[in-house]
């Protein structure tokens, strides 16, 4: 699981706020090519990972795999659109054999990166989010806005429970070990059905595990009524959620006033850029 | 008017044709404490479930008769309502605890009967303080131990202030620790709280000194019904049926039937009660005195034959958990041993370096010679069985036969040598009428057995169960410690984990007791028992017989009911003889 706890700033936002600060990221890097627009969006992240004390080691090992993925995104795109627009920059290779020369121009250059820029921020906006927020809080937020609580719950119940599921794994793969059993077959259909034995009782003891969750949520008043149930942890805006809030209203009158009087600029990657 | 109410009550799951539950009739007045007790499958879970709603409500079936909780019918009040009423504590933690730290957990009932949230704070802050957990209030749960977890659920209904309490076997998946924490909370519950209790358990000595009334429960009937000592005139028609009934209670009525202490019109449950009763007669009847030396003093070894030899073991889990501190052990052909201590003293860590599982952190384990951290555990699992807890871990086979044969197959043994395994272990453990059919539609008590005998099937010169008598009856539990007493017969070596005093005294012939990852005794189980301080620092207890031999100062220590027994009468006999 991602946790990144602590007790800053960002940490004690509502989590209402901080899904309005989510959303307005997620919207502003899909709404914005321009590069430099974009790398303001990821300093502010950057930003908050700094106020909210959240050490670094422990971002950089979260996300070094999507890191990479980053990376290869970039990669990809340099191949599907690194030739395009404006005058060449150079040639990843002059051309051979039957493959095309590949030219990388400017333009597609800066737009592969910005490409891998967008998908850091979301992927790090979505870190953050989960990673300060309980994910109870979370819930909560969203059944304050309408979403039905029965689902709030089970989601609850669900991600709870995770750490038992964990814990059943690990115990059916060391009974069946004890059995001699092995997965490390390389005929994948042998492997496939080697897996069986873990496979099917894992599944009947969640089922059964399930049915008896269910029955203990009853015997605990679940359908008592549950649109009118009181939440021992109450959610409350306070003056900090409401200076963000502010400060979100402002970015976004903002971002869409350049975004309809500068259309040309916002969506070109290059602009001020001196390239 | 009464409480609780069954009137001629009949319940049949759908989808089976026996009645769980049969003719029941049953009146419980407010504020009444009931023990129910049983061998498994009596009904007693169905029993409880009828007093919240969870049958017929949620739990599907046919329902003949009238159940009343608080003047209502249950078949027509809807589950929740009845909930507020009725509080019911499940018998294993993790069927029930759905929140992501103890607090919430408390405050979840109350939540869902929209009670304003001042109030729950407050009844949190109580429920925290009453189960000592208010230093845990913002852990997950399922990060506490096992006695914490269940005496969070209890907890967690008392929060719903309801009127009515229902226990269903709170204790069986606990250890001996984890219990006496639940039993402390339910007493302080019944001191502090006037409510009707209905306590469904199977450590009777515990439970009937606050019961003011005892149900004894079989095959979906109540046998007998009355105050608790009482009920335990009938301690040997329970022992037959399958449950343990306190070994005092079973003393005397042995002697009772050999026309001793007739003038006695009732059967007490507990060491104090039985003292005074008992020791007027034992003085009567002992003369002379023999040595309190146990004859066992000192371990007797078939063979000097070292099968596992552990060297100063350290485990040390990656989380930095130090699970064992230098352990050194030698095991030997042909031992019966017991491992015993509490939850997280290391029990299972230990045995699962003797079949690979695990691997020393430093230190080493040899197994017939030959160090493990260079064997794989298919390798090891030739000569090392090793029995979990939970069946339900391990099978996945259509039939009983396939899954008896999942292990020799692994093994590699040619089809034919895999076919005779399976059929004479089929025979041995009588299971061959069910050799066909779906394991998973036989009864716990079944698939135990089958899990048992597939490992079985495999032949390991080293036997290792894992609690084989958890949250099992005392019938099924002495079944499979026959089992492995079989096997150790034909000269093999048998290691059970266990919490159960009672089968460490039967079976073992060798005890050995871990505490906080450090190895504090390794004795035969008479001398073990003798020690009471040093079990009590590891919260052990020595079997009821054993406490009450020692606290009438007999010049023996006994191990088992029957042990008592025989000595008392050959006392008795040998008085005879003098006097004529």
């Amino acid at each position: 699981m991602i946790e990144f706890p602590g007790e800053s700033f960002f940490h004690k936002l509502d989590p209402r706020t901080k899904l309005v600060w989510f959303g307005v990221v997620i919207i502003l890097a899909s709404l914005f090519l321009n590069t430099i627009a974009l790398l303001v969006l990821f300093l502010s992240i950057l930003m908050i990972i700094t106020i909210s004390g959240i050490s670094w080691r422990i971002v950089l090992r979260r996300i070094k795999a999507l890191f990479l993925v980053a990376v290869l995104y970039f990669v990809f795109n340099i191949y599907s659109y690194g030739g395009r627009g404006g005058e060449v920059l150079f040639y990843i290779h002059r051309g051979f054999w039957i493959f095309p020369p590949w030219p990388v121009t400017a333009y597609g250059l800066v737009y592969s990166l910005g490409c891998a820029l967008r998908f850091l921020i979301m992927i790090m906006s979505v870190f953050l989010l989960i990673g300060t927020t309980p994910i109870q809080r979370l819930i909560l937020g969203l059944v304050k806005w309408r979403l039905p609580p029965e689902i709030g719950i089970a989601i609850g119940i669900g991600f709870g429970y995770i750490p038992v599921l964990i814990d059943q794994t690990r115990t059916i793969i060391e009974a069946q070990k004890a059995r001699a059993h092995k997965t490390e077959y390389k005929n994948p259909i042998k492997r496939l059905n080697a897996y069986k034995a873990l496979l099917i009782p894992t599944i009947k003891n969640s089922i059964s595990k399930g049915t008896f969750i269910a029955a203990a949520i009853e015997a605990r008043g679940f359908s008592y009524d549950i649109r009118n149930r009181t939440y021992y942890k109450e959610l409350r805006y306070t003056s900090k959620d409401k200076f963000v809030i502010a400060l979100l209203i402002i970015v976004v009158i903002v971002a869409l006033y350049l975004y309809f009087t500068f259309p040309e600029i916002v969506i070109n990657p290059l602009a001020g850029l001196n390239i | 008017m009464a409480e609780i109410i069954f009137n001629d009550v009949t319940f049949t799951y759908s989808g089976t044709k026996k009645p769980a539950i049969e003719n029941i009739n049953l009146k419980i007045s407010k504020g009444e404490i009931i023990l129910v007790t049983g061998p498994a499958g009596a009904g007693k879970s169905t029993l409880c479930y009828c007093m919240n709603g969870l049958i017929p409500h949620f739990f599907k079936g046919e329902l003949k008769g009238e159940i009343y909780v608080g003047g209502k019918n249950v078949a027509e009040t809807p589950i929740a309502h009845l909930a507020r009423m009725s509080g019911l504590v499940f018998q294993n933690p993790s069927q029930q605890l759905v929140s992501p730290t103890v607090e919430d957990e408390m405050a979840f009932g109350p939540e869902n009967f929209g009670i304003p949230v001042e109030e729950i704070k407050k009844r949190v802050e109580h429920c925290l303080n009453f189960t000592r957990l208010t230093e845990f209030r913002n852990k997950n749960p399922y990060s506490l131990s096992g006695g914490q977890q269940q005496a969070c659920a209890i907890g967690a209904v008392v929060a719903m202030n309801p009127e009515i309490y229902v226990f269903d076997e709170p204790t069986s998946n606990l250890d001996p620790l984890g219990s006496t924490i639940v039993f402390n909370t339910i007493s302080k519950l019944v001191k502090e709280e006037k409510k009707t209790m209905v306590i469904v358990s199977h450590n009777i000595d515990k439970v009937a000194p606050i019961a003011d009334r005892m149900i004894f429960m079989n095959d979906g009937k109540i046998i007998f019904e009355g105050k608790p000592q009482q009920v335990l005139e009938n301690a040997i028609e329970m022992l037959q049926s399958g449950i343990k009934p306190p070994d005092v209670s079973l003393l005397i009525q042995l002697l009772k039937k050999r026309a001793f202490l007739t003038k006695l019109d009732f059967t007490p449950a507990t060491i104090d009660e039985a003292i005074p009763i008992l020791s007027k007669f034992i003085s009567l009847i002992i003369r002379g005195k023999e040595s309190k030396e146990a004859e066992e003093a000192v371990i007797k070894r078939k063979t000097n034959e070292p099968v596992i030899e552990v060297e100063d073991l350290w485990h040390i889990y990656p989380d930095g958990t130090v699970a064992l501190s230098g352990i050194d052990l030698e095991i030997y052909r042909g031992e019966f041993i017991a491992i015993i201590g509490q939850n997280g003293s290391g029990k299972t860590t230990l045995v699962k370096h003797f079949n690979g599982l695990l691997k020393p952190s430093k230190g080493c384990v040899k197994v017939f010679g030959k160090d493990t951290r260079y064997m794989s555990i298919s390798e090891l699992a030739k000569s090392v069985g090793y029995c979990f807890q939970n069946p339900d871990n391990q099978i996945f086979s259509r039939t009983v036969w396939e899954e008896i044969a999942f292990g020799p197959k692994n093994l590699g043994l040619p089809p034919k040598e895999v076919e005779r395994r399976v059929n004479e272990i089929l025979k041995l453990f009588g299971l061959e009428n069910v050799a066909r059919e779906d394991p998973y539609s036989l009864s716990l008590g079944q698939r135990h057995q089958v899990a048992f005998a597939s490992i079985a099937a495999m032949k390991p010169e080293i036997l290792i169960v894992d609690e084989p008598t958890t949250g099992q009856d005392y019938k099924m539990g002495r079944l499979m410690m026959d089992f492995a007493k079989k096997f150790h017969q034909e000269g093999k070596t048998v290691i059970v984990i266990t919490h159960d005093m009672d089968i460490v005294a039967r079976y073992a012939e060798r005890c050995i007791v871990l505490n906080y990852g450090r190895k504090i005794l390794d004795e035969p189980p008479r001398k073990l028992f003798s020690k009471v301080e040093v079990l009590q620092e590891a919260y052990l207890e020595p079997p009821q017989i054993t406490q009450l031999g020692l606290k009438l100062n007999l010049p023996k220590i006994f191990l088992t009911v029957e042990e008592m027994y025989e000595f008392l009468m050959s006392q008795l006999k040998q008085g005879e003889e003098k006097n004529d």
